[in-house]
């Protein structure tokens, strides 16, 4: 019986998966079933090991792990309280939150009031400035406001442009 | 499968004992290393994969088992020095499995534990002593054909006595 062959024959009497053909060759062996044979004799005498720990150690044990447990759990009870409070309060200032953006949305008035503003002639075209309408809206406290104001420059700048545009002209 | 500490010590705790008992040869050593094995069960059980608590536990019990003879390497179980380097097997026959065992390199035996007394298989073997199945399967046969060398004839003795008894 070769090591390989031994190896074969150990791996199948504890039931993992084999070479068939490996499995076949070792089985050939004279030696093969005084093998299985020992291993089995060898798995007995390790298993008529009655040794246990002592009753008031096991019922120590049981009652500090049971008490663990509790423990664990109740933790991870307060742990999922925590977050399913955190959660519906982070619900609640949100819909509150929505609600106030929906409020201030809903009577806002469409754009259709008029502000100047100059548009940049056609370089090309040798036109000189005209004015554009944009939409505004308005807000309660202090009159009118542009609806973006990242479409609308402020006039001072505006002003700026336009004066070194027509002097480039 | 279980889940909290509790059942694992239900079903586990006397393997565990068994399987320190057998590494460490001492009643007291082996209830010591089953209880700090339960409690670090219960302290770490969260951080363990679910469906692989027996190999994650047998882990902890053989690296307990090693934390425990790298500190009282004194007191380990002097075997080979006990029978002065004689390791012919007729000389062996009169020791029992436990001694037998002690002959046994250290990665040998602990598979081979693992694998009779625990139950584990080659996976989870493999996982509890960080190494492959096939280094396993070579483990678990080279210490299979020591102690069969070593204890042939008194395990063939022993099965002659229980045909005796039983006919």
């Amino acid at each position: 019986m070769t090591p390989n062959q031994a190896e074969v024959l150990s791996a199948f009497f504890d039931g993992e998966a084999v070479e068939t053909d490996a499995l076949a060759a070792s089985l050939q062996e004279h030696d093969a079933i005084e093998f299985l044979l020992e291993f089995a004799r060898l798995r007995r005498a390790v298993h008529e090991d009655t040794s246990r720990p002592t009753e008031e150690f096991c019922e120590a044990m049981r009652e500090r792990l049971a008490r663990a447990d509790r423990q664990r759990q109740s933790r991870r009870r307060l742990a999922q309280t925590s977050l399913a409070a955190s959660l519906a309060l982070a619900a609640a200032l949100g819909g509150f939150t929505a609600r106030g953006a929906l409020e201030r949305r809903q009577p806002g008035p469409r754009g259709g009031a008029l502000t100047q503003a100059s548009q940049a002639p056609d370089r090309s075209s040798g036109a000189t400035a005209q004015p554009v309408s944009l939409p505004i809206v308005k807000t309660p406290d202090d009159g009118t406001r542009a609806r973006s104001k990242q479409t609308i420059p402020s006039p001072g700048l505006r002003m700026r442009f336009t004066e070194w545009h027509d002097a480039v002209l | 499968m279980p889940r909290t500490a509790s059942d694992l010590f239900e079903r586990y705790h006397v393997k565990t004992y068994r399987y320190f008992l057998r590494t460490v040869g001492s009643h007291d050593v082996a209830q010591d290393l089953t209880q700090e094995l339960f409690l670090r069960v219960v302290r770490h059980l969260r951080s363990c994969s679910p469906g692989r608590e027996v190999a994650w536990m047998f882990r902890i019990a053989r690296n307990l088992v090693v934390d425990y003879r790298r500190e009282h390497s004194e007191r380990s179980l002097p075997l080979a020095q006990a029978v002065g380097g004689r390791t012919e097997a007729t000389q062996l026959v009169a020791f029992g499995l436990s001694e037998a065992l002690g002959l046994l390199a250290d990665a040998d035996r602990e598979v081979f534990l693992l694998r009779e007394v625990a139950g584990l298989d080659y996976q989870e073997l493999a996982e509890a002593c960080d190494t492959t199945p096939q280094a396993v399967r070579l483990r678990v046969s080279r210490a299979r054909g020591r102690l069969k060398a070593l204890l042939s004839r008194r395990l063939s003795a022993d099965e002659n006595r229980r045909r005796n008894e039983d006919g």
